[in-house]
């Protein structure tokens, strides 16, 4: 028997605003953490999909919207006799508006060890370019 | 701008957006908000990953399972170490991330390690412990050792 205090906290996998209306209730969609860095040449988003598949995961843009989605398949059974239940496992979604500044033709999406990856680059004229400064004597 | 925060422990006051970074987020890449007021970027916490990692934890039988969620960990980052009753799950990461020329828009995942330890309350057999790590979900399966096992016990009539 497992034992201690419980956590109060659910992060790592954050309840949607839709799933907190629903608190109980199978199918319960999740928030995943993510973490967006600018590059430079491109916008980096990681997002934490655990115990999601390549397969599963479905990133879809459209009219400037992405849409992040990943479908997880229930762990440990039906019928197990729980010792603690600290989150929920459960499809996530998460959406983002993504600016005319970048490319939606070069996305691409990686995923690794339950991270997924989206790369948005810049197009060739939003990157910031270095100017050739040249001396005249 | 957000800038970085340059050392990833303990980070997590609930992050804030000035208006400055709201709109050059915004301009980029942007979380879209269904429904919600815009809140002008100003006053909104973004949820943020615990130092110890949230675990499930069930038994049948034979076995007690753990489980946690370490998206982005790798095997040789994690140990797991069960003594004197307890489960502990360490999680190391190297700092190699931290040193790219990157410019944080949000950061709500945890850069840091972790450390979480489970007390057990039954007879494991210590050597027969098995971790698994897939997908980003590490799963420790501790055996029972047959000595706690519940056996059905045989009712004979005298």
């Amino acid at each position: 028997m497992v034992q201690g205090s419980p956590s109060n906290c659910c992060a790592g996998r954050a309840p949607s605003a839709d799933s907190r209306a629903s608190a109980g209730a199978p199918a319960k969609t999740f928030h995943p953490l993510v973490d967006v860095v600018d590059t430079g040449a491109e916008i980096v988003a990681r997002l934490d999909v655990p115990g999601a598949t390549a397969e599963s995961i479905d990133v879809n843009l459209e009219e400037g919207m992405l849409t992040i989605r990943a479908d997880v398949p229930a762990r440990g059974g039906e019928s197990v006799a729980w010792l603690r239940r600290e989150y929920g496992v459960g499809p996530f979604e998460r959406r983002f508006r993504v600016g005319d500044s970048l490319d939606p033709a070069a996305i691409s999406a990686e995923y690794a060890d339950g991270v997924l990856t989206v790369r948005l680059p810049k197009r060739a004229e939003a990157s910031a370019r270095r100017v050739a400064v040249t001396a005249r004597n | 701008m957000l800038t970085r925060r340059m050392n990833g422990s303990a980070c997590c006051a609930p992050a804030t957006r000035s208006v400055g970074a709201s709109m050059d987020l915004d301009r980029l890449f942007s979380e879209f908000f269904s429904g919600a007021p815009a809140l002008g970027g100003l006053g909104f916490a973004a949820p943020v990953a615990p130092s110890a990692p949230p675990i499930n934890a069930w038994e049948d039988e034979s076995n007690l399972y753990v489980e946690a969620e370490l998206p982005g960990y790798s095997m040789d980052q994690i140990e797991a170490t069960f003594e004197h009753g307890a489960l502990t799950l360490r999680g190391k990461r190297e700092a190699a991330d931290e040193q790219r020329t990157e410019t944080y828009l949000r950061r709500e995942r945890s850069s840091s390690g972790f450390v979480r330890t489970v007390p057990v309350e039954a007879d494991i057999d210590a050597d027969a412990i098995e971790a698994t790590l897939k997908d980003g979900v590490l799963l420790v399966t501790l055996p029972k050792s047959k000595a706690s096992r519940a056996r059905k016990i045989q009712v004979r009539s005298k």
